[in-house]
């Protein structure tokens, strides 16, 4: 028998979670030097009703790039990436986040989020995917972040 | 209760409700005992009242039946999926199935509901909760429509299920494989229910290839073959069906274009009671007309008049899967309708044979036995 309560509650839920730094993952290294890119500090909120509805999301970012081995040509430094909601699709499992980024953001990069249950928080599937560049110098990383009820 | 519109009723009191869920009905006004029963399961941050939407109320009106609509609670599960993936939920009994189930009971005993003609429906998660009701209580359902569903039992954990939405290669099965997954959720010797399957070509959530499992899954549960016995287009759609002796054992709709919904529209076949909204797509077909076609809801008439008394008493079948609670239509006041008693004559012939199905194996002989009962 599982513990429930009666009734749904009334209001939205916020749940946090932080992730001090995701995996590194190289890009470049074929015509262009080889670089890593590694997302750290990343910050996510998700606000949602008691249905589960995703109605409000929010994910910032440090971009750190670093070369590896050597190489005459500097990465970018490192920058603050932000993101909010910009749709959210049902799933089988929950609920499927698109984010926008801020247009400050550079490099510029999708952000999508695969969201489930995880107990009485939330298990955050992220794929941050670099747009503005393509072939060796798209990168792809994804980290996955428990956020729990903030409020 | 929040999220309702007004047109469902909480129902409170339902039983052990091991799965903790709650419970919300449509009962047309005056409808008499005796009449079948639709759940409707919703989707993935989804309430009872977004499925209103597909229009099964106004069907309940037209021709004469109750809906019973589940609710997850998010207390329950975060994102309020119906837990398709969960071994205790998906089982028999101790989770989310048996809390339906004593749903339905509760349908019975409070509105008299045809134990015989109780049918389920869901999107998504709550498409693949209808693998599992049907799986796990084969006994109790005569038809599903799985609408962007899974296969019964593709994942026992959240990590398998994300791969399931994906069915790559290595998550496929064969028929056998599939079916017995089906078959070991209950020991079941008798017909298995109908399964109409609904599809969008491009819908990257659910991947198409589910529907591809599913059709293998039913089939080899049927004990049929996975070739087509009938193809046809209607609108965007492509219907395939597969059949057991003379009966529509399994038959998928393959939306063309259509990405992860609902197909809802001005159908061919005469006007849809859907609405507008999320996960609901104007595809040109209408599955709700189309699902409750193939349960067999629009083929006769309507609840006609009088109220009668409870006819089901709702209590679980026998260990062997048998249903002793045979009233045979008893309690319903026909008030001189002869349609309705000829409606009521039929539905206490097709329960004995379904008792008489039961106890024989499962051959041929009862596919064909099941096929004569609905034609």
């Amino acid at each position: 028998m599982k513990a429930a309560d009666a009734t749904m509650a009334s209001t939205s839920t916020t749940y946090h979670g932080t992730l001090d730094m995701s995996a590194t993952v190289p890009f470049g290294g074929v015509t262009y030097c080889a670089y890593s890119i590694t997302l750290r500090q990343i910050d996510a909120m998700i606000t949602m009703r008691p249905s589960g509805e995703v109605t409000g999301s929010t994910v910032q970012a440090l971009n750190v790039e670093a070369i590896v081995g050597s190489c005459p040509y500097q990465p970018q430094p490192p920058s603050i990436a932000n993101y909010t909601l910009d749709s959210a699709k049902v799933t089988p499992t929950g609920s499927m986040l698109q984010l926008a980024g801020a247009a400050a953001n550079s490099p510029k990069v999708a952000l999508t989020i695969d969201l489930s249950p995880n107990g009485s928080g939330l298990q955050a599937a992220m794929t941050f995917q670099r747009t503005d560049q393509t072939g060796e110098l798209m990168w792809t990383v994804k980290p996955t972040l428990l956020l729990a009820p903030a409020n | 209760m929040m999220f309702l519109a007004a047109t469902l009723a909480a129902v409170t009191s339902f039983g052990s409700n091991p799965g903790a869920l709650d419970m919300y009905e449509y009962v047309p006004a005056g409808l008499p005992s005796g009449r079948p029963l639709v759940v409707v399961l919703h989707g993935c941050t989804q309430t009872a009242s977004a499925m209103e939407s597909a229009g099964w109320n106004a069907l309940a009106d037209q021709y004469g039946f109750a809906v019973l609509y589940p609710q997850q609670r998010s207390a329950n599960q975060a994102l309020s999926c119906f837990t398709w993936y969960g071994p205790t939920d998906i089982a028999r009994t101790g989770g989310e199935a048996e809390s339906i189930i004593q749903m339905v009971d509760t349908e019975i005993a409070s509105h008299g509901s045809d134990t015989h003609r109780v049918y389920v429906t869901g999107l998504s998660a709550g498409a693949a909760f209808t693998a599992v009701m049907l799986a796990a209580y084969p006994d109790r359902f005569e038809a599903g429509s799985i609408m962007a569903g899974l296969p019964y039992k593709c994942a026992t954990d959240l990590t398998s299920a994300s791969s399931c939405q994906q069915m790559s290669a290595s998550t496929q099965k064969t028929p056998q494989q599939w079916g017995d997954l089906v078959r070991g959720a209950f020991a079941w010797n008798g017909a298995y229910p109908r399964v109409q399957i609904w599809q969008g070509t491009s819908d990257y959530t659910v991947a198409p290839a589910n529907a591809t499992e599913l059709v293998k899954q039913w089939t080899d549960v049927w004990g049929t073959d996975q070739t087509a016995d009938a193809t046809d287009t209607i609108s965007t759609a492509t219907r395939t069906q597969y059949m057991a002796g003379s009966t529509v054992a399994v038959e998928l709709y393959s939306v063309m274009g259509m990405g992860h919904a609902i197909a809802i529209g001005a159908d061919p076949d005469g006007a849809c009671p859907a609405t507008s909204g999320a996960y609901f797509s104007d595809e040109k077909i209408c599955s709700t007309t189309r699902a409750a076609a193939f349960f067999g809801l629009t083929d006769g008439s309507g609840p006609g008049p009088g109220s009668g008394s409870g006819s089901g008493s709702g209590s679980d079948p026998a260990p062997d899967g048998s249903n002793p609670d045979s009233p045979d239509g008893g309690g319903c006041n026909t008030a001189g309708d002869p349609g309705f008693l000829a409606l009521v004559f039929v539905g206490g012939l097709a329960r004995r044979w379904r008792h008489a199905a039961v106890v024989r194996p499962r051959t041929r002989g009862l596919l064909a036995g099941r096929a004569e009962r609905r034609r």
